[in-house]
């Protein structure tokens, strides 16, 4: 280098090279030479070495200590925003399993319905833009929507009940500031038809009346707990709760109920229709009744259900039990002869047949015909051939005095006489050999006569059946009570045969159904007003077993308070039942009596199709 | 640094002209500015044949390079002088007795390869019996080193498979549940509807105008079955063979 340069600059700047060669070799040589750089490189790699690793060691401590923070400091609000985002948050759409008919049809269902909220600070569009995009979907004012948002900055209810349909609307509208909440709400599709079986749901939720009440349990799913509530969703089952009450049968009921109650303006009814075999009940119509959707335009009392919860006194639709008494005490017999005397005197109590103005006594008759004509006097010389202390025990076998065991709430309780008072007072026993003087629900005159249409057995009436799955397989039935032995077959089929005199040709004939066998009774009771005497307000019922070839269904109409002249029993009452057992016979396939042997129905179809 | 297993010395030949090579491009690299044409004349013979593996490896330092020098000069003097003292015994002698000798001993079993080739005109083909082997602690410690590492990328690549999978298991559930949710509306809707429909039609049935009456008893036949008739008997077929019929 040094050569280089003085070859150049040898003539012109000997003086100046001189002078610059202490400070040219600190400018134009590089800073370090390189035998400098080497000494740096060679003595010291430690250095570097160290360096590097200080480094290192620098980045992991920083990455140690941001992971502690992360995970140590603020882990837990990281964990909960991340389950936030990342939960899906579902619908709660079902609370309740829904409720089926015996056919399958939905009674009971819930549906999820929304309720708007508006929070006016997170509006992003002026209040009358969004009043005026809400009025168009909600139709209400937007005037009043935009005195609304004034209220509060957030948490204004502005709609509930919002279907779903609606509330896609509202969300396609993409306005900020609207939350719709889901929740879901009980719908009753057959409207009033079940109202008196399945109950309501009021606005809060809660349960009120009937199955929804006294089977909360098995309708109501778990409530899922909050972590994993979407997937809880998942495992929920289809099960249904399956009625025994056919709602065509339902319907007809209903229709003629309360056609006839508006007919002899009543106070109410009922009418019930009961399996005797199983004990289903296949319909339960009351009247008046109300429209379980909207409970809260209904009057109060409607709410109970007064065929299980109210008592009232039978009347001579008692009679045929107190038959089946005698005749299974063998206190008479069945072609016992029986003196009617039209009116006697119990202590100091008179009796007398209701017809004994116009008949008077009839005389020696024979126990069907005490049916036939319903004769007061002829039970009461009936019964009297029993020892009144077994005449109680028959009666308290028979449950009077208890509840029957229907899955329905408020059952009440009959009631009779104290053992004592019953021993002790013939009239006690005279009263009650009529139907009068105690006091039972029509449900539970409804479980007697079933005693016997099937042969003697006392079955528990029930309207659940269980609850059903997805194929229609039972999971779950409610527990309920063994049926009962408590007349023989034998007793039950005479005093059906002495029923069906009743239907042929006595008070129920206005029952009587072509082609068909009909057993039944007709009671007319008087009432008793509230200072404990009897008034002139009837309570008029008809009690049908049917068919009598092979008893199976039994249809018992109750009217309570009929105003007119001819509001009996015969004629109130027995119209209805048959009404109900020709839509009976046809739905549920009872043949009729005279195609037991097989030959004469078909011979006709034979002929046409020939 | 070399690794101990690297070594081959059979290979070692080839290794000089590469190392060589590398070696000078590093010294000009450093800045000292000394080409080959610099370096005084008996470095420049003594680097060509040189077997140092650690010269292979790249850049140098200054003090390395000296070092290095000043050993090979040691290392000159020491072989010419035992190169003739040996020079009357087999090389194969020699060379069983060097691989013999220590053989951790890299540096002398090179010094004695680097006399045989440097003195002998042919060089026959060496050929070690055995490989140099090391300390049985070192072997160890390399075999749990591969082991750990087969076992690191398996753990991590396990890591990483189930990081993926809760990611994607957690996005097919929620896409999952809102179908599921999608599916519970359309059907309550449905039920809705049809029970709605259902209605209605009960309703305008028991309207007077319907057309439509109520039950009575006559409404429905029931039919005997017939008795079951024993199966006839099917007649034969008597198949008939038709005569040829000529023409």
């Amino acid at each position: 280098m040094a050569a280089s340069t003085d070859s150049r600059t040898d003539s012109r700047t000997r003086r100046r090279k001189s002078a610059r060669r202490p400070k040219s070799t600190k400018l134009n040589t590089p800073r370090a030479t390189p035998e400098a750089i080497q000494e740096f490189r060679t003595k010291s790699p430690r250095l570097r070495l160290i360096s590097v690793w200080l480094v290192l060691i620098l980045g992991m401590v920083g990455l140690g200590g941001r992971l502690a923070y992360l995970q140590l400091m603020i882990g837990g609000d990281l964990k909960l925003m991340a389950e936030e985002q990342q939960a899906i948050q579902a619908t709660p759409r079902t609370s309740r399993r829904q409720m089926v008919d015996r056919q399958g049809n939905v009674v009971a269902m819930d549906r999820v319905m929304y309720t708007l909220y508006v929070h006016p600070m997170l509006f992003k569009r002026s209040g009358e833009a969004i009043a005026q995009a809400l009025s168009s979907v909600l139709e209400t004012d937007p005037h009043e929507l935009v005195e609304d948002f004034g209220e509060q900055e957030s948490g204004i209810k502005l709609a509930e009940d919002i279907s779903e349909e609606t509330a896609k609307r509202l969300r396609g509208l993409r306005l900020d500031g609207l939350d719709l909440r889901p929740s879901p709400q009980r719908v009753y599709p057959q409207g009033e038809l079940f109202s008196q079986v399945t109950g309501y749901i009021d606005l809060d939720g809660a349960p009120k009346a009937g199955i929804e009440i006294e089977l909360e349990d098995a309708l109501k799913y778990n409530e899922p707990k909050s972590e994993v509530e979407a997937l809880q969703i998942v495992t929920r089952d289809d099960l249904q709760m399956q009625l025994t009450i056919d709602s065509r049968l339902q319907r007809i009921a209903q229709e003629n109920l309360a056609a006839t109650v508006a007919e002899y303006n009543a106070k109410r009814g009922a009418l019930i229709v009961m399996d005797s075999k199983t004990g289903e009940i296949l319909t339960l119509a009351v009247a008046p009744t109300y429209d379980p959707n909207r409970y809260y335009d209904a009057e109060v009392e409607y709410f109970k259900n007064w065929a299980v919860s109210d008592l009232y006194e039978p009347g001579s639709t008692f009679k045929p039990i107190n038959v089946a008494i005698a005749l299974e005490n063998n206190a008479i017999s069945p072609n016992d002869t029986i003196y009617d005397e039209g009116r006697i005197q119990v202590g100091e109590w008179p009796i007398q047949n209701v017809d004994f103005k116009y008949i008077g006594g009839r005389g020696p008759i024979s126990i069907t015909d005490v049916l036939r004509y319903s004769s007061n006097v002829g039970m009461v010389h009936i019964m009297e051939k029993m020892q009144r202390s077994t005449y109680y025990e028959w009666l308290e076998k028979l449950g009077l005095g208890n509840a029957t065991g229907i899955e329905l709430p408020g059952e009440a309780n009959g009631q009779i006489k104290e053992r004592d008072q019953f021993v002790n007072s013939a009239v006690e026993a005279a009263t009650t050999s009529f139907g009068q003087g105690f006091s039972l629900t029509p449900l539970q005159l409804v479980q007697l006569h079933g005693t016997l249409a099937n042969g003697g057995m006392k079955v528990t009436p029930h309207v659940v059946r269980g609850m059903v799955n997805g194929e229609g397989e039972l999971t779950w039935s409610p527990e309920r009570s063994a049926p009962k032995r408590v007349f023989s077959p034998e007793t039950t089929r005479q005093v059906l045969n002495m029923m069906q005199d009743v239907v042929d040709d006595g008070t129920g004939s206005a029952a009587k159904v072509d082609g068909y066998q009909i057993a039944g009774k007709t009671g007319t009771a008087q009432k008793a007003t509230e200072y404990g005497t009897y008034g002139n307000q009837r309570i008029t019922s008809f009690v049908s077993i049917a068919p009598v070839s092979d008893p199976r269904y039994v249809v018992l109409a109750v009217v309570d308070e009929p105003q007119g002249e001819n509001a009996y029993g015969g004629t109130v009452a027995a119209p209805l039942v048959k009404k109900m057992l020709e839509s009976l016979v046809v739905l549920e396939g009872v043949a009729p009596d005279e195609v037991a042997s097989g030959k004469q129905q078909s011979s006709p179809a034979e002929a046409e199709s020939n | 640094m070399v690794f101990a297993t690297d070594f081959d010395p059979l290979e070692q030949p080839q290794r000089h002209q590469t190392s060589d090579l590398s070696k000078i491009k590093s010294a000009t690299d450093l800045g000292t500015h000394q080409t080959y044409d610099d370096l005084p004349v008996a470095t420049r013979q003594r680097r060509q044949p040189s077997g140092h593996g650690q010269l292979r490896k790249g850049q140098l330092s200054a003090s390395q390079t000296r070092r290095a020098r000043a050993k090979e000069a040691e290392a000159q003097r020491i072989v010419t002088e035992a190169a003739i003292a040996e020079f009357e015994r087999d090389a194969s002698v020699a060379q069983q007795q060097s691989a013999q000798k220590g053989n951790a001993q890299k540096g002398s079993s090179v010094l004695t390869i680097h006399a045989s080739s440097s003195t002998e005109s042919a060089t026959k083909p060496l050929s070690f019996s055995k490989r140099a082997s090391l300390p049985f602690g070192l072997t160890l410690l390399n075999r749990m080193q591969q082991g750990s590492a087969v076992v690191a990328t398996a753990l991590i690549s396990s890591a990483l498979l189930l990081y993926g999978s809760t990611v994607y298991v957690d996005k097919s559930t929620s896409r999952a549940l809102i179908q599921l949710d999608a599916l519970q509306s359309e059907s309550q809707q449905l039920t809705t509807a049809n029970e709605a429909i259902k209605q209605s039609l009960a309703e305008q049935a028991t309207l007077e105008d319907s057309g439509l009456e109520l039950y009575e008893a006559g409404d429905v036949l029931f039919l005997a079955p017939e008795p079951v008739r024993e199966a006839k008997p099917l007649p034969e077929e008597t198949t008939e063979k038709l005569q040829p019929l000529g023409y």
